[in-house]
C-alpha cells in the first residue's frame, strides 16, 4: 500500500557514511547508466562493469556501508544516493543481498528498470515507486516465485545456481543488457 | 503545466510517469522559478536558507546528497532543481520564455490555453485536456499602506528588491514584517547597519533552527510521531522555547499573543541573539510616517533612512478568471482542485510548517492519478469528486490558525499529507 506519511524517514533520516563505489564510464552516453549492488564492488568490478562499458552503459558498482546497525534501510539509503547522484535515471541490478537492497531501493527511487539476480524471501510492503520495468531472475524456489509474483512478472530461470558465485561468468549480465537494449531506453 | 519552477518541475515529472504527453510553459529562460536567483521576480537574497532541514524538504523519490549541510543555501537548492530537471529528462518538455496570457474552458472539460513568448512576439492559442498550475506563490509583493508614507523622505522598498546586506552598510534601517524574510534581513541589518528597528505587529514565536543539537524541525517531528495531541505539543514547545530561547518580554519583545503552530512558523537563532546585543531594536506596530521619522504604536520613534518592507507576498493568478477558482481566497478542496473544473489543478498553493517539496511532490502524484482514473474509470472518479464537494472549505492544519490573507493556505504538513495519502489510497494504483 501506498505510504505518503514517513516519519521515520523524517525525524531519524539514515546518517551520511562512507561507500565504496566503483565505476566504468561507456564512451557514449545513449543508454542509462547502471548500478550494481550485492557484491563487494571488486566482484563486480573485476568482470562485470567493464563488460557492461563496452557494451554502451556505464556502470557504478556499490558496497554499501558496513556495520552492525546496518540494515536494509541504510543499504537502501546507499543505493539511491549513489543513483540520484548519476545524471540520467538509473538503471538497478542487485544480486542476492543486494536484491534485498535493490528491491528496498525501488520503493524510494524510481529507477529506469530494475533487474533482481536471486531475489530475497521477503519483499518491501511499499510499492514501487515510478513504472519501473523489472526483471526477476534466478533459480528455481519460492523465493523467486514470490518476487515474480509482487512485481507482476514471470521469472527468468538461470540453470546453474553455483556458477552465479563465479565472477567471470557473464551470461546473467549479458542477458539482462540483452533484455535493457529490448527495453530501448 | 504553467511554470518550471519547484512545482512545476514535480509535476512534469510525475505527469510523464503517469504516461501524459506534457506541455510547460515557462516566463524565464530557466528552470528553478523563485529559487532561481536571476530571475527578476525571485524573491531569494543572497543570504537565503532554507529554514526546514534536508530530510523534509527534499522530494521524497529524489534524496539531497549525504554530504550537503542539514540547511542548504538556495544556490544548491537551484543546483538540486537543475539535477532532478537533467535526471529526469523534464528540459525537453519545457518551453523557456513563454508566458501563458490566458487558461479558459471549453467544451468536454478542455482548455483553451493562450501563449506568447515573454518578450514580445505573436500569440498561440492552444488545446490541453487539462492545466496544472504551478506559478508560485511569492513573487507578487503585497505592499500594506502606512500612513503618511508618502511623506516620508528617506528610501523605502519590498523585501523582493533586496538583494544582499551591501545595500545597508551603515544606514540606520527599519525593517517591517517579522516572517522569516524580515528576521533574516534584521539580522543582517544588525550586522552591517549604524542602527535596526525590527517592527511587528504582534509578538511571535522564534523558533531556533536546532534544539537538542538536532533541527528543530526533525524534533518537533519525533514529538509529532507519538502522537500527542495539540495542546499537549503546543505546551511542550512553549517550554522547550521557554527553556533555551528564553523569555522574549526580558529582551523587549512582545509576548506571543497566539499559541506556536497557529501562525507560519518563524524559524530564526540569531534575531533574539542580536536583540540581546543591542543590534537590533524591536518596536511595535507602524503608527505613523513623517518626513523623517516612523511612529510606532508603542510610542517609541525612529529616524530610519532606509525602510525595508518585508510584508509578504499575495499569490495572483491574472491569466485565469477570477470566478474559476471560486470566491477570493479560492476555495479549493486540498489546495489544489477547483470546484466546478475537474481538469484544472493548483499546486504548490500552500504554506506547510515543513519543506515544501515532499508536498507538492504528493500533490503533483495526486493530479497525475486522478487525471489517469478519470479516463481509465470515469465511475470511481466521479464519485471520489462527488465525495469532494463541499470539502473545498476544510483547512489542513489542526490549530487554529488564522484566516488572515497571509493563512489562508497554511497546512500542518502531516494533517495535509495524511489527506493526500488517503485520496491517493482511494484512487488506487493505476494499471
Amino acid at each position: 500500500m501506498i505510504r505518503v506519511v514517513r516519519q521515520r524517514d523524517w525525524y531519524a533520516p539514515v546518517r551520511p557514511a562512507p561507500r565504496e563505489v566503483r565505476s566504468s564510464l561507456a564512451a557514449e552516453s545513449k543508454c542509462p547508466p547502471i548500478v550494481l549492488a550485492g557484491r563487494p564492488a571488486g566482484f563486480f568490478a573485476e568482470h562485470w562493469l567493464d563488460r557492461a562499458a563496452e557494451r554502451g552503459y556505464s556502470c557504478h558498482a556499490v558496497t554499501p556501508r558496513p556495520g552492525r546497525f546496518t540494515g536494509t534501510r541504510e543499504q537502501a539509503h546507499d543505493i539511491v544516493q549513489v543513483a540520484a547522484s548519476l545524471p540520467r535515471q538509473a538503471v538497478l541490478i542487485g544480486h542476492g543481498p543486494g536484491a534485498r537492497w535493490v528491491a528496498a531501493a525501488l520503493t524510494r527511487y524510481p529507477a529506469r528498470a530494475a533487474a533482481l539476480i536471486e531475489p530475497p524471501g521477503s519483499l518491501p510492503a511499499e510499492p514501487v515507486t515510478g513504472r519501473v520495468p523489472v526483471l526477476v531472475a534466478g533459480t528455481s524456489g519460492r523465493a523467486l516465485t514470490r518476487a515474480s509474483e509482487h512485481y507482476g512478472v514471470s521469472p527468468t530461470l538461470l540453470g546453474d545456481a553455483r556458477r552465479l558465485r563465479e565472477p567471470g561468468w557473464l551470461y546473467p549480465l549479458e542477458g539482462i543488457l540483452d533484455w535493457l537494449d529490448s527495453l530501448n531506453l | 503545466m504553467i511554470g518550471a519552477g519547484s512545482s512545476g518541475l514535480a509535476a512534469v515529472k510525475n505527469l510523464r510517469e503517469h504516461g501524459f504527453a506534457v506541455d510547460c510553459y515557462e516566463r524565464e529562460t530557466g528552470i528553478g522559478g523563485g529559487w532561481n536567483f536571476r530571475h527578476d521576480r525571485s524573491p531569494v537574497y543572497a543570504s537565503t536558507h532554507l529554514i526546514s532541514s534536508k530530510p523534509l524538504t527534499e522530494f521524497p523519490d529524489f534524496p539531497m546528497p549525504d554530504d550537503w549541510p542539514d540547511y542548504p543555501h538556495h544556490s544548491a537548492l537551484l543546483s538540486y532543481f537543475e539535477r532532478y530537471t537533467d535526471h529526469f529528462g523534464l528540459r525537453e518538455h519545457v518551453w523557456f520564455g513563454t508566458e501563458v496570457t490566458s487558461v479558459e474552458p471549453i467544451e468536454n472539460d478542455r482548455w483553451k490555453v493562450t501563449v506568447r513568448p515573454a518578450h514580445g512576439g505573436s500569440e498561440r492559442t492552444l488545446s490541453y485536456a487539462a492545466v496544472v498550475v504551478a506559478n508560485g506563490h511569492n513573487w507578487h509583493p503585497r505592499v500594506p499602506s502606512f500612513p503618511g508614507i508618502e511623506e516620508f523622505r528617506g528610501k523605502v522598498m519590498h523585501a523582493s528588491s533586496y538583494q544582499d546586506s551591501a545595500s545597508l552598510r551603515g544606514k540606520r534601517v527599519l525593517v517591517i514584517g517579522a516572517g522569516n524574510t524580515g528576521c533574516d534581513i534584521a539580522v543582517e541589518a544588525a550586522q552591517q547597519a549604524a542602527a535596526c528597528w525590527h517592527s511587528t505587529r504582534r509578538g511571535y514565536w522564534y523558533a531556533p533552527k536546532y534544539v537538542f543539537g538536532k533541527p528543530a524541525d526533525q524534533v518537533n517531528d519525533r514529538v509529532l510521531a507519538l502522537g500527542l495531541p495539540l495542546r499537549l505539543r503546543q505546551w511542550l514547545f512553549h517550554r522547550t522555547l521557554r527553556l533555551t530561547v528564553g523569555d522574549l518580554t526580558r529582551f523587549g519583545m512582545r509576548k506571543p499573543d497566539h499559541k506556536v503552530y497557529e501562525s507560519h512558523p518563524i524559524v530564526n537563532s540569531q534575531l533574539v541573539y542580536y536583540v540581546g546585543h543591542g543590534a537590533i531594536k524591536p518596536v511595535g506596530d507602524v503608527a505613523r510616517f513623517g518626513s523623517r521619522t516612523v511612529e510606532f504604536d508603542d510610542g517609541t520613534v525612529a529616524e530610519p533612512d532606509l525602510v525595508i518592507l518585508a510584508t509578504g507576498y499575495a499569490p495572483r493568478f491574472e491569466f485565469l478568471a477570477p470566478d474559476l477558482l471560486g470566491a477570493n481566497p479560492p476555495q479549493l478542496w486540498l489546495h489544489m482542485f477547483a470546484a466546478s473544473y475537474p481538469t484544472l489543478a493548483i499546486a504548490g498553493l500552500i504554506q506547510p510548517d515543513s519543506g515544501q517539496f515532499p508536498l507538492v511532490h504528493w500533490q503533483t502524484q495526486a493530479i497525475a492519478r486522478w487525471l489517469t482514473l478519470r479516463t481509465a474509470d470515469p465511475e470511481r472518479a466521479a464519485a471520489i469528486w462527488a465525495g469532494a464537494a463541499g470539502r473545498s472549505a476544510w483547512r489542513w492544519t489542526k490549530a487554529k490558525v488564522s484566516a488572515s490573507e497571509r493563512h489562508w493556505f497554511e497546512v500542518s504538513h502531516l494533517t495535509y499529507l495524511r489527506g493526500l495519502e488517503k485520496l491517493l489510497k482511494e484512487m488506487g494504483t493505476p494499471a
